[in-house]
Order: structure tokens, then C-alpha cells, then sequence
């Protein structure tokens, strides 16, 4: 190996610790002001780093909206915030054209003026999309895959980094409008924030009682941002760990007699090709956010549950049994090997 | 010599001339060109090179060589030899021959073969010769130490020898030593292991001539060889060559031919008073093969050229390799000799049907300006170390250390050669580039460099590595140095070390020896539990075999079934062989047991697919590599032992066991009663069987059966005398006497027995008679015969003429009730009855006379009186007899007087003689010749055979069947006894009674039958104790099964039968009929008129009452 090549090593190697110690900074101020749900920040910082999209679903009040906010903070993009209601028009969202009323303009030729919506943002918190009408819903999804919106036969380009945070409310559901799952699905991940404990309750208490808090810092610039999506997709993934995350896909669809008894009784479609994508994707993104350059099998596995939660649909009698789809998800995990079966007959047992 | 003289100006312009002195140790400079011998040998000390000499090839092409060492002439292992190689420079053409390089010396006194001149070459040494290339130009060529010195050492068995030499010859090719004996380089050494570096098999090279230590005796081979010569495995031999074929897949180590250094080998052999043999010929070691191996010893040449073989082995090496290592072998000198010379002995060396080297292909290379760079690492070895293998102080690695990109001070790049050399002294040496042979030489304390290396050498020297610390190779050498002052003219003694620096080599080369490392050991360890797993079942299956083995008695077959252990063994590796891990495998193993997270894998995946710009990728493999240089051996490697194989002791102990236990008693199989057979050369009772052919016979039917019954018994005597299962001659033994005993039965019997039982009727009226008819009635003529004998000899007339009529009566009686046979037989009965008579009478009167007369002797009288009492033949004849001795004694007087008492009783007529009888005895008294006549006739009588013609007949009936069971005891081992007198003792007074005692048999194995004794008596007269209860503790159990078998009444009785061997004698077949006894064959007619004997016979027979029912029902009709 060349000099170059050591140089390149070196390089690389060194900004794998950089963007390693700025998730954990970014972690950090995020979590000055979030108290808890540690897992649920890393996962945002996971889709964060994938250049994905999140839906966060929570009870009201557990802090999603005041995640988003925070994270847009830190990361000095600029926000926007849209609270989807049921009389919320795609227009509301994307922008529309206006007519100029500004005599100069209009004397230039321009009649129309094109009145960007909160969907332009680098941050967009999408809150409570889904007491919106799927024809709102649809008009966010489009921009969250395309990254681009179309006003008036104009298609504009989003500005990057363009990170969408949803969030939905499980448990008022009356005139809401559930994502479908083809929508879902363009999710990367999607994020159940639990209730805190009652530690984490106290420290919410004090936080949100007392003085208001100072503002965290800006830890991570929009070429920071871009940077660490550029790593991610550089980082490597072998062989054998993309055909366990294939495995993983395939197992959960209940036509295949790949599928493990409990995903074939509680499921009616299993992920697809977008999620075996979410979970490599996301799997180089925790790689990368513990400042490794290769993924492992436990990244798949550390993802499985936010990339996949969302994208199996379960059957009428898992609805009934009252399977959650995490369940399946687990059992999929615990039937699916990672290695050989000649090297996993070699390992000792109990042993690591 | 001025080696520099021969030197092209270009290339002694490279010397800058300048002596880099000895930096810290002194005694160290850098020369522009090597020393010439002579001055070398005064310089290093007493007689070390003292005789170096350029000789052979060298001489001719103006090669030259310095030669220094120690004292070679104490007769002490000395020096140490420098092998060379050459760093071939192009010129822009092919080249067409090489310098050669010869160094011989041969000291006084030394007892170093004549070519070990080596001897006195110092490590490092290189040679700058001159190349004629083929336009005509001639151009510098370095000659660099090849492959290992040759240090002497006396007495070492280690069969190696490296040196190089090379001539202009096609046939400079390398030799190599067999690893087992020096100097047969017939067979290929080198071969086999491409890219395991380590275990290289190239132990020896040796050169053919010119400076090669070509004294190829045994002797003079081994006394040159350098301790570390030969090593199994990458061992001290030759570094070189195995850098290069480790790095290349080919290795071309020296060359050689006979004619190249005759000369100077000659010259030395001839100054040292040796007769020196060269080798010819060499092989190429290409690829995993060599290509040509052929040695010749004595000068012959080996005309074996390079052969499909050397192709075939091509095509395992990649061309990229191959190409590599063919010109590295090319630029080392040997081959390229070859290969131009004669242009294009390497051409016939084939790939897959291509020519993929000529001379052409040669140019190319040369013309490309691609030279090779090769490092050499030499090594110093003590004096006193000791000759083995074990110490290999420097050790080649794969991790290529021995190449690397370099830059010349002059801002090019080429692939250079770091050397590993000595501390201070030793050669470092740099690859040129282009047009630039780099070498550097040491020669002692001086050291010769091209300004290329310069720069390599004086940062090294001038170093900043710590005295006594060489880097060479990205590899840290430490030397035990010995102050150099302190070792004018001697080298110093190293011991060099090596570790790895801190600065590891390039992270991608370093990952895949390091995962190829760890590859081969965890598949090492899987290979070697799946054996042992296979040896543990085979071995536990082989429990089984060998038990049942031991079972039966296969005692041989036990420890044949250990084998198993090893067929299961072999099965393992066989299943460990298709179950083999493959790289991902053993890298996700590696990662699991590292917890380096998938990283080995990864940088397995992308060790060939990722670009070189892949950041990551590289990463990766510094993050694996790092992961594999730091692991932990216990952890990484899977555990070899699992508890199955505990198995294999215990199944060994069991085998052990089995093996070593007694073989089980040989089973008691019963043999079939009767299988044994039998042979008797002697069988007497048979002959009488057979005299029954010339026995008088009642008329021709009888004659028939006697004659069948004759021939059979001749028949069976003459199987017998063969050999004959027993149960078959017992058989037909039994059928002879089945035949003699119907023949018995056969007077009267069928439709003659009403006339049979008439005659015995008449017989029975008359009192004298009643005891014949008894007989007749039985068959028993003899004992007939015997009562008509009694009749004939009793005193009273008229009981003889009441028998005469009763016979008469009889015999009528016979013939009138349709029994011939019987009347025949009762009328010779009475015509011998007359005749008895007669003598009777004739005897009575004789000794009546003779009593009268005075003439009767004792014996006489005693004899007399006897057959008046017992009235038989016997006691007549005796009579005659003793009055035939008794007339032979008489005087005339008393002849005369008995003569006269015989007149005088013939005229009384008072004797039951016939008077004209008496009167004739009288007159023949009355002449000597008359009374010779007399006792003439009276002797006569004596012998005289009055038997009836039946009861002969009968009688030899008698003694055939006498010998039948005579032959019957033969075969069964024993003669029946015969009924013995039993004595037995009383032992209570009055309490005993008469027992068996035992009999006495004749046979061979008498085994005694019962008889009927009489009881002992007492002194009170009481019978003594009978015979000891049976106290046997056998089995009484059994029965006897109903007759009912198709054919015959014989019955089987059902017993336990003892599994030992039968008694002799016994029989547990069915037994064969006895006269008199059981009949065994059913009759088929009806009894008719049965015997006045035989109605309620069973009531009156000897049968005991509780068996007679059972008998009636077997004799019922």
C-alpha cells in the first residue's frame, strides 16, 4: 500500500472520529434538553446521518415535537414546523402561487409569484400528519421522496440536508386519516417514544417548571450534515451482512416459507425491497455514528425494529391477538441466523 | 586483479571511490570496487584468502572476485562462504551471456573441499562482472550474494550446500539438493508450498562449477556446509531464493555447468591434491516444480532439457506471477546465462500449449528497462555455534518486507531491495533502477555502494537506528555484535533477532498474510478435531468388532480392528475436507470470536473489489488487520478437543482389554453319534462271516444267502480296512447279523413250520426225545445235535432204539406235514445217532474186554466211566483214545488174552456188540498187524467228526455271527464281554446277595458287560454285598417315543443327552438286532400257527411284568 493510500486511510479514519464525536456531541446538547429517551434520539441521529425521514409516534406530550425543535437547533438548519390538521391543504404545505400585487413585478411580466410553503425547510416537523387528509399527507410524502415539490407545473428543488419528522398520535384517532402503508414506507425509520420513567418524569418536572433553559448550541452546520451522510453511504458492508438483512426481509413476508411461524400467523404483507434498504442504510449509519467504517450484524439488528415496525402489515389475526408488529419483529430476529450454521455450531455455547 | 578495469566506464564511474571508514566499530569502509583477492587475504588475516583465485569462466570473462575470511588453513572449520547472484542490467539488448563468478580457493592445509572456495568469501561479497549483451556491447553486471553462505562446518550430516556459479552455458540452471542426502540434486527439493513463503523447501543449492564447492563427494560437500544450510522449513538457506520464490512463485537459484569452471576447479582441486566431480546441470525451480533437475555427477553431462514438466508446473502459477518470477530469476543471473546464450533454452518451457518465454520475450523484459531488485540477507555465524538447523536467526518473512517501493536519492522509483544484512559489515544491497546495478559489497570491513544505494546506506549507517540495529526491510534487526576491533580478520559473531517495528508495513498486504495466518489455523484445528472425532468413533466401533472377534475366537482379527480408528480417521478429514471453511466463514468465525464487528469479513469482501480510492474499505482492512495482529490465539482458534473424543482413550483401553484377554474355551459341540469313522486293518470276526460262502448249505436258496452274506462281509471288511463312518459300518455289521440270524430261523419256517412243529410233536412223545424236540423247536440244532450225541452214547439200548423211532416218527411227521427239510435233517440226525451207537458199543466192548482181560489202563477206566455218566462224543473219543495207547503198550501175553476174552465174548453172546464184531477184534489181536490195525482205528475214532450236517451248518452260523459282533466290538472299540464269574463280598453277614460281577471282555477297549455271579458266601454262609448302588447324579429323565415310524418297530427313546463325548461302546442310534432278541423288522405275513412255545410267551418270558404289556403290543400281529 502506498502512501497515498495510508493517506487516504488516515484521512478517513480520522473523520470517521470526527463525525463519531459529533453525533455524540449532537447527543449530548440534544439531551440537555430532552431528558431520557436515549434510544429515540439516536435512532433521529441514525435517520439523521442516513439521510432518511422519521416518524416519530408517541403519546401527546412526550417531548416529539420539542425533540424536533431541539434538533434543529443543534444542527443550524433552518426549521419549519407544520401541524397537520384535517382542514390543512397540500397547498398549506408545499406553497402555491400567488398573484403579485407589486406593480414593478407585474410590469416585468410576472403575474404570479410562487409563495413557498413550510415544506422548504431543511427541518420539517410534520406534526400530527396524520390528522391530515391523505391528499395533504400525500403532497409531504411526495417532497419527503422526491425532494422536490411541483407549484403550478414549477418543480422546485428542496434544499438539502431535508430531514422530515412526523409525527402521529396513537391514541386519538378519531378524525384522523392513518398513513397508508405505501406512504409509510417512506419513512426510514420509524420511532416509538416511550413513556419515561419516573426518574425521567422528576427530571422533566424540574426542567420544565423552573427557569426556561438556555438554548442548545449549534453542534453540526449543514456541511456537517452532508458530510455525514456522505460517510454513511461509504461505509462498507460485507457480504454476508446484506444477505442477513435480505434473510430478515424475506422472513417477514408470510408467503415465503422463510417466515418464522409467528410472522406468517400475525402477518399479512412483510417489508420489501425498501425495507432490506432502511436496514442497511440505517445499519451504516449506526456503524458510522460509533465511528466505524464497516457495518455488523448487531447494527442490522439494532435497526430492525424502526426500519421494519412500519412496514409490516399485520393480519386480521394478529390485529386480533393484539400482535404488535415490534413482537413479530423480534421473532424474526430470533429466527433468522446471522451466521453459517457450521459457525454458529462452532461457537461456544453461552459463550459470545 | 583490478576488478575495476573490466568494468565499463559507465559503470566505474558509479564507485565514487570515496572509503566511508568505519563509522563507530572502524574497520568498516565503503569501497568503490571489491578487493582484489591477494589483498583481501592479507588484509583479513593469515591464510583466510590466501588462495582465492579467480578461476574458470571467471577468468575468462574478466570477472572477479574478492575473496576474505578467516583463517581457512587451521583445519578447523572456518569462514564462511558467500553465495552470489547477480543482478543482470539491461542494456537495451538481450543479453547473451553473464559474467561468471567463480571464487575458489583452496588453502593449504585446509580441509575444505578444493571448491568450497567460498570458504573465503566474505558474506556480502559481490561481484561486478562484465555482460557481453548480443549487440556486442558489454555492460556491468552485479553479482550479489544469492543464497546462503556456505560455512563450513566439519562433521555436520546436514546435506546442503548453497553457492552460485554460472558460465555462458544453457545448462546454467540451478541444482538442488535433495533434503536428504548431499550432493544428489537428482531429485527437486524445492518444489511445492507457492505462497508459503515459510515453507519453502529449497535446502540447498548447488552449483556445478567454477566457484561452487563443486568437490560433490559426500565428504567434501558436507564438510562445506553452513550450518544453517538446510532447513525444513524457510530456514537460513538461501533467503534469497526464498524471498524469491515466495514473492514470485519462482525461484532460479545459482546455475552451473561442468566446462564453465573446469579450470579453475580443476587448478584448485589439482593445488589442494583432490580429486574434485562436479555436477552438471541444475534445475530451474519454477513455479511449485522443477523444471529440470539434472544433475550429473562426474562431469557427465545431464542432457535432460526442460520438459513439459516445468510447463505443467507453469500453469499453477499466474502469469502475473509467473512473469515476475521468471525475470527475477532471470535477473538473478543463472537462467539468463541460459537463456541467452543458447537462445531460448527457457523457450521450451510451455504454457498450456504457449511458448510464454523466449529469448524474445527476454529482450522485452530487458528493453523495458524492468530490472529486478532483489534483497539478500546474510548472516555471520559464530564459530562455535553449533551446526544444527534449529537456530535461524534470520528468517525470511512473507509480509514483504523484502520488497518494497523505494526512492532513489535521485527522486526515482524503483522496486528496490532493502537488505537485511549484517550489522555494520554485512551487504546491503539496492536494485537498481534502470541501467544502474545498485550493489553494495562488503568485504570485510569495506563496503561498496552505486550512488543509488548510497543514500539507503549512509541513512542506515549513519543511523538513526541504534548501534548494532540495521533497518533493513521495514524490519528491525538486532545484532549481538562483538566490538569489531576485536575481530580483526575474523567476522564478528551476530545473532540477529528480528521484530517487528512499530511502523507496520502497508495495512493491505499486512491483512492478508495475517488473515491467511489465521485461515490456516482455524481450519488446521477444525481438520485436526474432525480426525479426531473419526479416530474416536472408528476407534469406539472398533470395540465391537474386536469383542465379537474375541467371541469367536478371531484372536488374530483384535488388534486388526484398531484399523477402524484410523478408517474413521481418515473419514474425518475426508468430511473436514468438503466441509472446509471458506474464507467468509472463517472470517465471520474470527469476527465473532474478536467481537471486531463484522470487520474481517469486510475487509475479506472487499480486499478485491474495492477501488483504491475506497476510504473506507481501507479502514476496514487496517481495522481487521489490527484485529487479527492483536488477537488472542486461545480465543480465535476453535477448541480442537470436544468431549466425544474422549472416546478414543477409552475405546483404546477397551481394545487393550479385549485384545490382551484370553480368548474364550473352544465351545463342546455333540458330535452326531456314529460320524466318527472307523478303520480296522484286522478284521477276524468279518472272515468268519465270510467262511459262511464255503459253508454247507441245506439246499441252493440257502447257499445264495450264505454266498450274498459272505460277499457282503468281504465287502465291508474291505471298507472297514479303508475307512467307514462308524455309524455305517455298525449298520451294516447289523444287517450281516441280521442276515446270519433269519438264516437260523430259516429250517421250518413259513409254510414248513406245521411240519417243523409235527416232527417237534413226535419228538416230544417220547421222554429221550423231549429235550431234542425242545431244541428242534428252538432251532438250536447244536444243542439238538448234543442230545442225539447223549442218546447214541447211553448205555441202554433200548432208550437208543426208543430215540431211533421217535426220529423216525419225527421225521415222518415232517415230511408228511410239507416240512422236507426238517424230515431230511431228522433222518441225518438218526443215521448219526446209529453211527454214534455203533462206536459206543465197539468202545463198551473193547474196554469191557480189556477190564476183563486185565489190560484196562487208569485213564482208561477213568474215561469210561465218564462217558457212561455224561454220554458224549468228547468223553467217547477220549475213551478211544486212551485205549488206543493203552492196546499199543500191551505184551503178546496180554494181547493174547484179550483176545481170547474177546473170542470168549462173542461166543457168549451176552455183549450188546455185534458178536461177529467182537470175534473180528479178537483175530485182529491175534496178529501185531492186527492189533496195529486195532489202535489205527481207535484213534480214528478218537477224531472222528459225528456231527450232523445241520448242525454244522448251524454251528458256523454260530461263528459268524460270533464275528460279527466281534467286528461290532472292534469298531465301537471294544469286544463285548463276555460274561465274567462275579465274586462278591459279603459285608453284613446275611444281608448280601448275589451281584453282577464284572465281565471280561476281549476287545480292544473291554469295557466289562454284567454276568451272572454268585453271590460270595460268608464265613456264615450268608451271600455277600451286591454291587454299589448307582450314585450318578445324572438327569433319569426321558421317554420313550410310540413306535410308529413307517417301516420298522423300532422305537427312540428321548433322553437328556450329555453334550461330552459318548462313552465307547455307546450307542444313541437305534441298536441292531441280536438273535434272540427285539425283532426290528415287521413282519408282513400272518404267524399263522404259532409255537406251543410261543402262545402267551411274553407270560413265561424273562420280561419283567411291567414291560410285558408294552412287549405283547410290540409282537402283536
Amino acid at each position: 500500500m502506498g502512501e497515498n493510500e495510508e493517506t487516504m486511510t488516515n484521512d478517513f479514519e480520522v473523520r470517521l472520529q470526527q463525525a463519531k464525536g459529533a453525533i455524540a456531541t449532537l447527543r449530548d446538547a440534544i439531551g440537555k434538553v430532552i431528558v431520557g429517551q436515549s434510544d429515540v434520539v439516536d435512532q433521529v441521529m441514525w435517520a439523521l446521518a442516513a439521510g432518511g425521514h422519521v416518524l416519530l409516534e408517541g403519546a401527546p406530550g412526550l417531548g416529539k415535537t420539542l425533540l424536533v425543535r431541539t434538533l434543529a437547533q443543534c444542527l443550524d438548519l433552518r426549521f419549519s414546523r407544520i401541524q397537520f390538521t384535517p382542514d390543512l391543504m397540500p397547498s398549506d404545505v408545499v406553497g402555491t402561487n400567488v398573484l403579485v400585487m407589486d406593480a414593478a413585478q407585474r410590469a416585468a411580466g410576472s403575474m404570479f409569484q410562487v409563495q413557498r410553503g413550510p415544506i422548504f425547510g431543511q427541518i420539517v416537523l410534520a406534526d400530527e400528519i396524520n390528522r391530515a387528509t391523505p391528499k395533504t399527507q400525500s403532497a409531504l410524502l411526495e417532497a419527503m421522496a422526491e425532494h422536490a415539490v411541483t407549484i403550478a407545473g414549477q418543480r422546485l428543488v428542496l434544499e438539502e440536508p431535508f430531514f422530515v419528522l412526523a409525527t402521529e398520535n396513537p391514541i386519538e384517532m378519531e378524525g384522523t386519516y392513518p398513513l397508508p402503508e405505501a406512504q409509510l414506507d417512506r419513512f426510514l425509520l420509524k420511532v416509538v417514544i416511550p413513556n419515561p420513567s419516573e426518574d425521567e418524569l422528576c427530571e422533566v418536572l424540574v426542567r420544565t417548571t423552573g427557569r426556561a433553559p438556555e438554548p442548545p448550541p449549534r453542534v453540526i452546520d449543514r456541511d456537517g450534515v452532508m458530510t455525514l451522510r456522505g460517510m454513511c453511504r461509504d461505509v462498507a458492508v460485507a457480504e454476508p451482512v446484506l444477505r442477513y438483512a435480505a434473510r430478515l426481509v424475506r422472513a417477514s413476508d408470510p408467503s415465503t416459507g422463510e417466515a418464522p411461524e409467528a410472522a406468517k400467523r400475525a402477518l399479512r404483507y412483510g417489508a420489501g425491497v425498501r425495507g432490506a434498504q432502511s436496514l442497511v442504510l440505517a445499519g451504516k449509519a449506526v456503524a458510522l455514528c460509533e465511528g466505524r467504517a464497516n457495518v455488523s450484524f448487531e447494527d442490522v439488528k439494532r435497526v430492525a425494529k424502526p426500519a421494519l415496525r412500519h412496514r409490516l402489515i399485520r393480519s386480521f389475526e394478529g390485529e386480533a391477538e393484539g400482535t404488535t408488529t415490534d413482537a413479530v419483529v423480534d421473532a424474526l430476529l430470533a429466527a433468522v441466523g446471522t451466521r453459517p450454521a457450521s459457525v454458529e455450531a462452532e461457537r461456544p455455547r453461552g459463550g459470545a | 586483479m583490478a576488478l575495476s578495469k573490466s568494468l565499463p566506464a559507465a559503470f566505474a564511474a558509479a564507485f565514487d571511490g570515496r572509503e566511508m571508514g568505519p563509522p563507530e566499530f572502524g574497520g568498516v569502509t565503503l569501497a568503490s570496487h571489491p578487493l582484489e583477492p591477494p589483498s583481501l587475504g592479507s588484509a583479513t588475516g593469515a591464510g583466510a584468502a590466501r588462495g582465492a583465485t579467480r578461476t574458470g569462466a571467471a577468468n575468462a570473462t574478466g570477472a572477479g572476485l574478492g575473496g576474505a575470511g578467516r583463517d581457512a588453513g587451521a583445519g578447523s572449520a572456518p569462514a564462511r562462504l558467500a553465495v552470489f547472484t547477480s543482478a543482470a542490467c539491461a542494456t537495451g539488448g538481450a543479453l547473451t551471456t553473464t559474467g561468471v563468478v567463480t571464487v575458489s580457493v583452496a588453502a593449504p592445509g585446509s580441509r575444505h573441499a578444493p571448491g568450497a572456495g567460498f570458504a573465503s568469501v566474505p558474506i556480502g561479497a559481490v561481484v561486478l562482472c562484465d555482460v557481453s549483451t548480443n549487440d556486442g556491447r558489454t555492460a556491468p553486471c552485479a553479482m550479489a550474494p544469492l543464497a546462503w553462505a556456505a560455512l563450513a562446518c566439519v562433521g555436520s550430516t546436514i546435506p546442503a550446500v548453497a553457492s552460485m556459479s554460472e558460465s555462458a552455458s544453457p545448462r546454467a540452471t540451478t541444482a538442488v539438493t535433495s533434503p536428504t542426502s548431499a550432493p544428489r540434486a537428482m531429485s527437486p527439493a524445492a518444489h511445492d508450498m507457492l505462497d508459503r513463503e515459510r515453507r519453502m523447501r529449497v535446502f540447498a543449492v548447488i552449483t556445478a562449477e567454477g566457484g561452487s564447492p563443486c568437490g560433490s563427494d559426500d565428504v567434501a560437500l558436507r564438510v562445506s556446509l553452513p550450518p544453517g544450510a538446510l532447513s525444513a522449513t524457510g530456514g537460513a538457506v538461501c533467503p534469497a531464493a526464498i524471498g524469491f520464490i515466495g514473492m514470485y512463485g519462482v525461484g532460479i537459484i545459482a546455475g552451473g555447468r561442468a566446462d564453465g569452471g573446469r579450470g579453475g576447479l580443476d587448478g584448485a582441486a589439482a593445488a589442494a591434491g583432490v580429486t574434485t566431480r562436479c555436477i552438471d546441470g541444475g534445475s530451474v525451480l519454477v513455479g511449485r516444480r522443477m523444471v529440470r533437475s539434472s544433475v550429473s555427477m562426474r562431469g557427465r553431462p545431464a542432457l535432460r532439457r526442460l520438459s513439459g514438466d516445468g510447463g505443467r508446473s507453469l500453469c499453477r502459477v499466474s502469469p502475473r506471477r509467473f512473469m515476475f518470477g521468471v525475470f527475477a530469476a532471470f535477473a538473478i543471473g543463472g537462467v539468463a546465462t541460459g537463456v541467452c546464450g543458447r537462445g531460448g533454452s527457457m523457450a521450451r518451457i510451455e504454457l498450456e500449449k504457449r511458448s510464454v518465454l523466449s529469448s524474445s520475450s527476454l529482450g522485452r523484459w530487458n528493453t523495458r528497462g524492468r530490472s529486478v531488485s532483489f534483497c539478500v540477507a546474510t548472516r555471520l555465524f559464530d564459530e562455535g555455534e553449533p551446526c544444527t538447523t534449529s537456530k535461524s536467526p534470520v528468517r525470511m518473512t512473507s509480509d514483504g518486507s523484502w520488497f518494497r517501493g523505494g526512492r532513489l536519492d535521485d527522486g526515482s522509483t524503483a522496486s528496490s531491495a532493502f537488505v537485511s544484512g549484517m550489522a555494520r559489515t554485512d551487504t546491503l544491497q539496492e536494485a537498481s533502477h534502470p541501467g544502474r546495478a545498485a550493489l553494495i559489497s562488503c568485504f570485510d570491513n569495506r563496503i561498496a555502494c552505486l550512488p543509488g544505494a548510497r543514500k539507503l546506506v549512509s541513512d542506515v549507517w549513519n543511523s538513526r537506528s541504534p548501534p548494532g540495529v540495521l533497518l533493513a526491510g521495514g524490519r528491525e534487526i538486532h545484532a549481538r555484535p562483538v566490538p569489531f576491533q576485536q575481530c580483526t580478520g575474523v567476522w564478528k559473531t551476530f545473532w540477529l533477532r528480528e521484530r517487528r517495528m512499530r511502523e507496520p508495513m502497508g495495512e493491505r498486504e499486512r491483512f492478508h498474510p495475517l488473515f491467511e495466518h489465521w485461515a490456516g489455523a482455524v481450519r488446521r484445528r477444525l481438520l485436526a478435531r474432525r480426525a479426531l472425532t473419526g479416530l474416536a468413533l472408528g476407534l469406539a466401533l472398533a470395540v465391537i468388532p474386536a469383542l465379537v472377534a474375541w467371541k469367536t475366537r478371531h484372536g488374530a482379527l483384535r488388534p486388526l480392528c484398531a484399523l477402524l480408528g484410523v478408517a474413521g480417521a481418515v473419514a474425518g478429514l475426508v468430511v473436514a475436507r468438503r466441509k472446509r471453511w471458506s474464507d467468509v466463514d472463517v472470517a465471520l468465525w474470527l469476527d465473532d470470536r474478536l467481537e471486531t464487528e463484522e470487520a474481517i469479513t469486510t475487509a475479506l469482501e472487499l480486499r478485491n473489489q474495492a477501488e483504491d480510492d475506497d476510504e473506507a474499505r481501507a479502514v476496514v482492512v487496517s481495522t481487521a488487520a489490527t484485529a487479527l495482529a492483536g488477537a488472542d490465539e486461545k480465543r480465535a482458534r476453535p477448541g480442537v478437543l470436544r468431549p466425544l473424543h474422549a472416546l478414543a482413550p477409552l475405546a483404546v483401553a477397551a481394545l487393550v482389554f479385549v485384545t490382551r484377554t484370553p480368548l474364550p474355551s473352544m465351545p463342546v459341540v455333540a458330535k452326531a453319534p456314529g460320524e466318527t469313522k472307523v478303520q480296522i486293518s484286522q478284521v477276524e470276526g468279518l472272515k468268519k462271516v465270510a467262511q459262511l460262502g464255503e459253508a454247507r448249505a441245506r439246499d441252493d436258496a440257502q447257499k445264495e444267502r450264505l454266498e450274498k452274506i459272505a460277499k457282503d462281509a468281504e465287502k465291508l471288511k474291505i471298507d472297514l480296512e479303508k475307512g467307514l463312518e462308524k455309524r455305517e459300518a455298525l449298520d451294516r455289521i447289523a444287517k450281516l447279523r441280521d442276515e446270519i440270524a433269519a438264516e437260523r430261523l430259516t429250517l421250518g419256517e413259513g409254510e414248513k413250520r406245521a411240519g417243523l412243529e409235527a416232527a417237534v410233536s413226535k419228538l416230544e412223545e417220547n421222554d429221550a426225545t423231549k429235550e431234542a424236540a425242545k431244541a428242534l423247536g428252538d432251532h438250536d440244532l447244536e444243542k439238538m445235535d448234543k442230545e442225539m450225541e447223549r442218546i447214541a452214547n447211553a448205555r441202554e439200548k433200548r432208550d437208543r432204539d426208543s430215540a431211533k423211532k421217535a426220529l423216525e416218527d419225527a421225521a415222518a411227521a415232517a415230511k408228511a406235514n410239507g416240512a422236507p427239510d426238517v424230515s431230511k435233517a431228522l433222518a441225518e440226525d438218526k443215521k448219526s445217532l446209529e453211527e454214534r451207537e455203533k462206536r459206543a458199543e465197539a468202545l463198551r466192548d473193547l474196554e469191557k474186554a480189556m477190564e476183563d482181560s486185565g489190560t484196562a489202563s487208569p485213564e482208561q477206566k477213568s474215561e469210561a466211566e465218564s462217558l457212561d455218566r455224561k454220554g458224549d462224543d468228547a468223553t467217547a473219543k477220549k475213551l478211544a483214545d486212551a485205549m488206543g495207547k493203552a492196546l499199543e503198550k500191551l505184551t503178546p501175553e496180554e494181547r493174547k488174552k484179550l483176545a481170547e476174552k474177546l473170542k470168549e465174548k462173542a461166543s457168549k453172546g451176552g455183549s450188546q456188540s455185534d458178536p461177529k464184531r467182537m470175534k473180528d477184534l479178537a483175530d485182529d489181536l491175534a496178529t501185531p498187524e492186527g492189533q496195529k490195525k486195532l489202535e489205527d482205528e481207535l484213534k480214528e475214532m478218537a477224531h472222528e467228526d459225528d456231527e450232523s450236517p445241520e448242525s454244522k451248518g448251524q454251528k458256523g452260523l454260530d461263528d459268524a455271527e460270533q464275528g460279527a459282533d466281534g467286528t461290532e466290538g472292534d469298531i465301537n472299540g471294544q469286544q463285548p464281554g463276555e460274561k465274567g464269574e462275579g465274586q462278591g463280598e459279603g459285608k453284613q453277614p446275611g444281608e448280601g446277595q448275589g451281584g453282577e460281577g464284572p465281565g471280561q471282555g476281549g476287545g480292544k477297549m473291554p469295557i466289562p458287560l454284567p454276568g451272572q455271579g454268585n453271590g460270595g458266601q460268608n464265613s456264615d454262609g450268608s451271600s455277600g454285598g451286591g454291587h454299589h448302588h448307582d450314585t450318578g447324579t445324572g438327569p433319569h429323565d426321558g421317554k420313550t417315543e410310540p413306535v410308529g415310524a413307517a417301516g420298522t418297530l423300532k422305537s427312540r427313546a428321548h433322553a437328556p443327552m450329555n453334550k461330552a463325548p459318548g462313552m465307547p461302546g455307546q450307542s444313541t442310534g437305534f441298536t441292531p438286532g441280536k438273535t434272540g432278541g427285539t425283532a426290528n423288522v415287521q413282519g408282513t405275513g400272518a404267524l399263522n400257527t404259532a409255537g406251543p412255545s410261543e402262545v402267551d410267551g411274553v407270560d413265561h418270558s424273562d420280561v419283567p411284568e411291567e414291560y410285558r404289556e408294552q412287549v405283547r403290543q410290540y409282537f402283536q400281529p
